[in-house]
């Protein structure tokens, strides 16, 4: 499996797109203090197929992704086609897209020609109890701070 | 300039955009767009088309906590959160978002303690306004001479 995603990798540069952030794409992950960032840009057609964040990116995307420090997440540094966060919920998120966006996740279905900028601040279950101190800075990751106590730990 | 047509209000939209309809988590969010933007929710009820500039911030709050009653009786109610959020913006991008946030048991806890004389702790107390910046005592202002006199 970890063979053929580079050949997948690059036949999906090739023909100009990326799925999950793997393809047409770059990804720089970062140490944060309390948490890892993940942020990614696609150029082309970008394909996103997890639920509740489903659509497609006819143009350049950039996303940044505050994500658990685990393991088993992705290593920290320069990742030249990309990165997959896919099966990692992130603790924050957000999204810039100049061109074609198109959602057709669980939360809405449209379309938006132009620039747009959406942001997940918090995503907490409804019966969870967490406390959670987080400093975003979207265009500073190294500045971002997290610090969280949940009932579960963070990789769960 | 901008051009908006809602079928329903704004916060409801954003609501909406970012949670469909029934709630099940706790969400802030934020989403901004210069363009053209036209969707609905995956049930169809509501529905807007913007063309032009538009920024909404939206917190969304579950209000289908379990829960039980005095006499043991299941109920359902509000999601239990203490929160202190402030969120910056440079042109049209985030440039910062603070948050400190407390759900469930722990919300509870906090608040419950967040007044000194809830049991003469003061440093309970003190903790918590330090956890949770909008709740930090203000310093008392200087008085104001009296230039009658």
């Amino acid at each position: 499996m970890r063979v053929a995603t580079p050949f997948v990798a690059a036949m999906l540069t090739l023909s100009a797109c990326s799925i999950n952030g793997v393809g047409l794409a770059s990804s720089d992950v970062i140490e944060a203090n309390g948490a890892r960032v993940v942020r990614t840009e696609t150029y082309g057609v970008a394909l996103r197929t997890a639920s509740e964040d489903a659509g497609v990116t006819i143009g350049y995307s950039w996303t940044l992704a505050l994500i658990p420090d685990c393991s088993d997440g992705p290593r920290v540094g320069t990742h030249r086609f990309g990165v997959s966060t896919s099966g990692i919920r992130p603790i924050a998120m957000v999204r810039r897209i100049g061109g074609i966006g198109i959602e057709t996740n669980r939360r809405t279905i449209g379309i938006m020609l132009g620039f747009s900028e959406d942001a997940i601040f918090s995503e907490v279950a409804a019966d969870e109890s967490v406390i959670r101190r987080l400093v975003l800075t979207p265009d500073e990751p190294s500045h971002i701070e997290l610090r969280q106590i949940r009932e579960q730990g963070p990789c769960d | 300039m901008r051009l908006a047509f809602h079928w329903a209000l704004l916060p409801a939209c954003a609501a909406t955009l970012l949670t469909g309809c029934e709630a099940n988590q706790l969400y802030l969010a934020s989403h901004t767009v210069v363009g053209v933007n036209a969707a609905v929710n995956p049930e169809q009820t509501n529905g807007w088309l913007i063309v032009g500039y538009d920024r909404s911030f939206a917190t969304v709050i579950p209000r289908s906590v379990p829960g039980k009653a005095e006499d043991g009786t299941p109920t359902r109610d509000a999601m239990s959160t203490l929160a202190c959020s402030s969120l910056s913006v440079k042109g049209i991008t985030v440039k910062r978002f603070t948050e400190s946030v407390a759900t469930g048991e722990a919300a509870k806890t906090f608040a419950a303690n967040l007044d000194p004389k809830a049991d003469g702790t003061d440093a309970k107390a003190r903790a918590i306004k330090d956890f949770f910046d909008c709740f930090k005592d203000k310093p008392a202002s200087a008085p104001v001479p009296d230039a009658t006199k």
